[in-house]
């Protein structure tokens, strides 16, 4: 149990208003009561070095909506919020570049780049999710396809470090080499070495022309083959495949670019199946059930294949997932299976060593975490990453129990 | 180096895979950099990743450094050992181990040259993107190293966009795969942590690398300007357009003249202040109108004509000219300082007035030939290193440079490294807590500091006097 007296040196590092009591939230099955939200970086900085002085760990989180995603928390005894550390602090529309603070949700930051004509490459699911965020879960959304993934649109990012220390790295310009690439390890690393404070990121020019069509397919193999052929147009911009255990299967297509292009395209993409005009929110709805899939008490993978084995992949799954939703153009594949089922562990890691994929357990049940590394079975990085755990945050304050193997 | 060593090191790769005499070391002594230069205690070229781990396990013991060598191109002192050093050079590894152009990667050794890959699978309608203007010699290995880019990667990103999986010999001899073919690989970004980390970390043994398919069409434009702030003018106008071109280069007017009177010579009209190749690729229906709006765009910032090459062979030679630039520098006097900064793109007009204003303050001949899509710059210095007072003016006008750049909101390097070059101005950009948290990061890779050290990290008397065993030079307490 944390001290009165630490809450107190906590509550002056983080700010005014910073300690906020609340309902308990369940990460996994254990409760939190009470989030930190400093106001401010300083007093992030502030809030680290106080946390690490006082032996407290915490659980890191932005807008919450990937806090689901990890091992199960183990000892962390608050929250730690960077929602309050938020805004635009830059936006050179001219460089097409921005700087954004880690609380910015990505509704507000794209708004604003739209407003200076520019694309925000960032589209991952969850409301309120926020660049901090989603930086640190490296989550994705449909778009990933055009626009590249987190690490390809991160220029620099500002972090706090486990002791307080605030540091950044990369900068502001499109291309660098100078020192390491922070940005790729901090990036994807769900806050286990360092607290994201902002970042600055990459802008892509808006297209002239969008078409969003959709078709039914009755064969999962023919769809799969089929997304991956009209991933590869050069106006592709996301290709979803979407089916329900039985039913026919739903392919989303959003062609993006230069007119003559997106025409062009659009025409290749009638050979390829009996596609017809989507309803503008097709997208938003497969991005919303890609983080919701398959419900209450379920339990979601993703598998990331080659594309020459996620047809074979795909058709090992389909009789026993409850939903798949399939990415073709990037290898990556869901899959839910509804509380009902079991079994949905063993199958997929079948499945997925059968193909040569990797697999991560994106949400279950805190019972079904407890039976696995939600990093998948693969460990062949495990002592580097322990290493990196171990000089970054030495004594595990930062989402303790959360990462790869548990750290 | 103990003849123990010695004799152990030939015993893993041959006595032909292992130099020892002076006259044979000497072509080791540095890389692109000639300034700085030190001779390694031996150089072996391993043919197999366990010779590599054989290497390093017998370096380890003997208590010796080590520093990966690929073809040696590189511009930042990366190659050169700093201290007493064994080095292993790769070109013995130089096979591309399996094409998947359906799945669209190569496996390859780190010693494959890096044109040699995108002639390899050219066949197969496929190249492999990352295109430093040294490809002809630089090998995958020391792309992967310094992350290198090229004149195409304002539309291709650069190596670490490229780059999959990564077989990698740590510090220690142990081998770890990182990363995945098929990407997505669970846990930390180590291909992306290591891509660039400048062969500090670790001795890379194989790398799985991304294939991209041909453009089906390519334009390629060559715009005449009175000057290089116009021309700069013109890719600020083309960027915020929101266009991306495949590459947008610019060649100043000093460079022209060395390129013409050059073997690279292309014809390039010699009264032009500045030439701006932008190419584009790309769907053969997209490109008309963007070739009409580039046109547009450079007449109304002053070019006073815009060329289309007519063919391939064209196109071929606006590209020698390109790339052959540095080459033919050579010509102007023995020694070329090849500078190497990024800026915010529409900043680039000011910072090469002031660049040029310096150059001329110190008497220098400077030239600027640079990847100006990025902000990336490259102002290359010709001068004579054996007049030391012309070698003290070089590097007083680098340092200016490196500062105008960084106060533009911009940093000391794009793709060449800091390497031993410019780790004492890594300050300019990083603070001492920036520093450290890269600290943390090579320590947990090599916390002897004992694979390339000496690089990357500013100097600091207090690690080398705190800790007389290390050999690290930048090794220094962690917690
Ligand atoms: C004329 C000229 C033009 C150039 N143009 C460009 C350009 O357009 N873009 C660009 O980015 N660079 C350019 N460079 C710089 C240089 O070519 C690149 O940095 C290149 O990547 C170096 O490759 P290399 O094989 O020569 O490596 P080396 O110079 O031998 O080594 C470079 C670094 O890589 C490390 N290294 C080598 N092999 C391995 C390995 N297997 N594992 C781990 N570390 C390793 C070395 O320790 C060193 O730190 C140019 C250089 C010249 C001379």
């Amino acid at each position: 149990m944390i001290s009165t007296e630490a809450l107190e040196q906590l509550a002056a590092a983080a700010g005014e208003g910073s300690l906020v009591s609340h309902e308990t939230v369940l990460v996994d099955d254990v409760p939190f009561t009470v989030t930190l939200s400093p106001e401010s970086p300083e007093a992030l900085g502030r809030t680290l070095s106080t946390l690490d002085a006082c032996g407290v760990g915490v659980l890191v989180r932005g807008g919450g909506s990937h806090l689901g995603f990890g091992n199960p928390p183990r000892g962390a005894e608050l929250m730690l919020s960077t929602q309050r550390i938020a805004g635009v602090l830059e936006l050179d529309a001219g460089d097409g570049v921005c700087r954004a603070a880690a609380g910015t949700t990505l509704t507000s930051l794209r708004a604003e780049a739209n407003a200076s004509g520019w694309e925000l490459p960032l589209d991952a699911p969850g409301a309120g999710a926020t660049v901090g965020g989603v930086l640190a879960a490296a989550a994705i959304g449909p778009r990933a396809l055009g626009y590249g993934l987190p690490r390809d649109n991160v220029l620099g990012i500002e972090v706090a470090l486990a002791n307080g220390d605030r540091t950044h790295c990369g900068g502001r310009v499109v291309k660098n080499v100078t020192g390491y690439d922070l940005n790729k390890l901090y990036t994807g690393s769900l806050g286990s070495l360092g607290v994201i404070e902002a970042a600055w990121l990459r802008l892509r020019p808006m297209p002239a022309a969008v078409r969003l069509c959709e078709a039914r397919l009755k064969s999962l193999p023919q769809a799969v083959s089929a997304g991956i052929e009209i991933s590869r147009v050069a106006s592709a911009r996301a290709v979803v495949l979407h089916q329900l255990r039985g039913e026919d299967v739903r392919l989303v297509v959003e062609l993006a670019g230069d007119e003559p292009t997106v025409c062009r395209d659009e025409r290749a993409l009638a050979s390829t199946a009996p596609f017809v005009a989507a309803a503008p929110e097709a997208l938003d709805d497969l991005r919303r059930r890609q983080a919701v899939l398959p419900g209450d008490a379920g339990t979601r993978f993703r598998l990331a294949a080659l594309p020459s084995r996620l047809g074979p992949l795909a058709n090992s799954l389909v009789d026993h997932a409850s939903e798949l939703l399939i990415q073709p153009g990037l290898g990556l594949l869901y899959a839910g299976f509804a509380a009902s089922e079991a079994g949905g562990l063993e199958r997929v890691a079948r499945a997925g060593s059968s193909v040569g994929a990797s697999w991560v357990l994106e949400a279950a049940p805190a019972s079904v975490k407890r039976e696995c590394d939600v990093f998948g079975d693969d460990g062949t990085a495990l002592a580097l990453t322990r290493a990196l755990k171990q000089r970054f945050d030495p004594a595990g304050r930062l989402n303790p129990g959360r990462f790869m193997g548990r750290l | 180096m103990t003849p123990e060593l010695l004799s152990e090191l030939r015993a893993i790769v041959s006595a032909e895979g292992c130099r020892s005499a002076p006259d044979e070391l000497l072509v080791y002594e540095c890389d692109g950099l000639t300034l700085h230069s030190r001779l390694p205690e031996a150089v072996v070229l391993p043919r197999s990743r366990e010779e590599v781990q054989a290497v390093v396990r017998a370096c380890r013991k003997a208590d010796m450094a080590f520093v990966p060598r690929g073809a040696g191109t590189g511009l930042s002192g990366g190659a050169t050992p700093s201290g007493p050093a064994v080095v292993i050079e790769c070109s013995r590894m130089n096979r591309i181990l399996e094409v998947q152009a359906e799945d669209r990667y190569a496996v390859v050794q780190p010693g494959v040259v890096n044109v040699m890959l995108s002639q390899a699978v050219e066949s197969l309608g496929l190249f492999y993107a990352p295109d430093p203007s040294s490809q002809l010699v630089c090998t995958i290995g020391g792309n992967i190293a310094e992350n290198a880019g090229g004149p195409h990667t304002l539309k291709y990103g650069t190596t670490t966009n490229h780059v999959l999986a990564l077989e990698l010999v740590l510090p220690d001899g142990e081998v770890v795969m990182l990363g995945s073919p098929a990407g997505f690989a669970p846990g930390y970004d180590l291909v992306g942590t290591v891509v660039g980390s400048e062969g500090t970390l670790g001795i890379v043994t194989c790398a799985w690398v991304r294939l991209s398919p041909l453009p089906e069409s390519i334009e390629t434009l060559l715009a005449i300007f009175p000057d290089v702030v116009t021309a700069c003018r013109t890719v600020g106008k083309i960027i915020e357009s929101g266009l991306v071109p495949a590459a947008l280069e610019i060649i100043d007017q000093r460079t022209i003249a060395a390129v013409e009177a050059s073997v690279y010579a292309a014809g390039l009209p010699t009264d032009a202040g500045a030439i701006l190749i932008i190419e584009l690729d790309g769907p053969a229906v997209s490109l008309p109108p963007q070739v009409e709006r580039i046109r547009e765009m450079a007449s109304s910032e002053g070019a006073s004509r815009v060329e289309r090459a007519a063919d391939d062979d064209e196109r071929k030679r606006f590209w020698k000219a390109r790339k052959g630039a540095f080459g033919a520098m050579g010509r102007l006097a023995p020694d070329l300082y090849v500078h190497d900064a990024v800026v915010p793109r529409a900043r680039m007009p000011e910072v090469l007035t002031r660049i040029c204003e310096i150059g001329d303050r110190h008497g220098l001949i400077l030239c600027n030939v640079f990847h100006a899509g990025d902000g990336n710059l490259h102002p290359n210095i010709a001068f004579d290193r054996r007049d030391p007072d012309e070698l003290a003016r070089v590097m007083q006008a680098g340092e200016e440079i490196l500062r105008t750049c960084v106060e533009a909101g911009g940093v000391i390097t794009g793709e060449h490294g800091i390497g031993s070059e410019k780790k004492e101005y890594i300050h300019l950009v990083f603070s001492e807590v920036d520093l450290e948290a890269m600290k943390r990061l090579r320590a947990a890779f090599d916390p002897d500091g004992v694979c390339n050290p000496g690089k990357l990290f500013p100097s600091t008397r207090f690690c080398a006097e705190a800790n007389p065993k290390a050999r690290g030079y930048d090794r220094v307490p962690f917690e």
